[in-house]
């Protein structure tokens, strides 16, 4: 099964490297659509189903808790795992975005394998992916 | 406020820089290095109490080395807009790490990064309350903190 990735990020390079590091951690992947912000994420799921969602959480027009919100108040999107990528780790934000339904959280400056490790958890196991980015040279930034 | 955040800067750059980017910065001390060569981003933190900007001004050619790393381009083809999109985001990550540490209580919020000057203009720190300068083989960035509270960060 080819898995669809959507990559929320206001920034062009860390949608970049998100991107290279899903690319590269082995699982299959169908195809990784990219927003610059929360709106911009909601249009793009009106006619694209995301099977894990990566999004910031500090973002211009919409940001990641309220697309986070919207996403999970809606019944046709509400299924979709929503990680939260960013560099927000104080307590209150992360156990309010966990409480809204946020399947995980990576904090930036963040490694390839804690993305790899969060989708092995969200997509269903090791064998789903493929080599271990920890040991790989070709994983760096 | 200003002084906590001053004592974990570094560290905040360091984590930061060698996590992400693979860049080592030595913090230096003495006079700013001028140079027209340098490409600036802020970040505004905001409280009731304390409101500071953090600016960011990195050598061109070490964004150049950053972003072609980071994105997997050539470094001839990296153009001024990468260069600013990975200094913002670096300028992004560290305030919000040094907000995470200095404001457990979430009393302060975070801007969204924004380009300081234009190509035209020369970005300097001038008005900073704080300057601090690291340095790699790659070239200088240049950190300052403009108090914006008017209190003195007290």
């Amino acid at each position: 099964m080819a898995y669809n990735i959507l990559v929320v990020d206001d920034s062009m390079s860390m949608r970049a490297i998100v991107k290279k590091v899903i690319t590269m951690s082995g699982f299959d992947v169908g195809e990784i659509a990219e927003a610059g912000n929360g709106l911009e994420a909601l249009a793009k799921l009106e006619d694209f189903w995301a099977d894990v969602i990566l999004t910031d959480i500090h973002m211009p027009e919409m940001d990641g808790i309220e697309l986070l919100k919207k996403i999970k108040g809606n019944p046709m999107t509400e299924a979709m795992p929503v990680v939260m990528i960013t560099t927000e780790s104080r307590d209150e934000v992360v156990s309010g975005a966990l409480a809204m339904g946020a399947a995980g959280y990576i904090k930036k400056p963040f490694r390839p394998e804690d993305i790899k490790a969060l989708l092995v958890e969200i997509l269903g196991g090791e064998e789903n992916a493929g080599e271990d980015l920890s040991e790989s040279d070709e994983c760096d930034f | 406020m200003l002084e906590k955040i001053c004592q974990n800067l570094t560290n905040v750059i360091s984590e930061v820089l060698e996590t992400m980017f693979f860049i080592f910065l030595e913090p230096k001390s003495g006079a700013l290095p001028k140079s027209a060569d340098f490409i600036g981003a802020g970040v505004v933190i905001k409280g009731s109490d304390f409101s500071c900007e953090l600016e960011f001004l990195a050598q061109s050619r070490l964004l150049q080395q950053i972003a072609a790393d980071f994105m997997g381009l050539d470094q001839e083809v990296v153009n001024l807009a990468q260069r600013q999109d990975v200094l913002k985001e670096i300028g992004n990550m560290v305030a919000g790490n040094l907000v995470n540490i200095c404001d457990p209580e979430v009393r302060l919020e975070l801007g969204i990064p924004t380009v300081l000057g234009d190509s035209l203009t020369a970005v300097s720190l001038d008005g900073c309350v704080e300057k601090f300068i690291y340095a790699s083989d790659e070239g200088v960035l240049l950190v300052g903190i403009r108090n914006l509270s008017g209190t003195g960060g007290q």
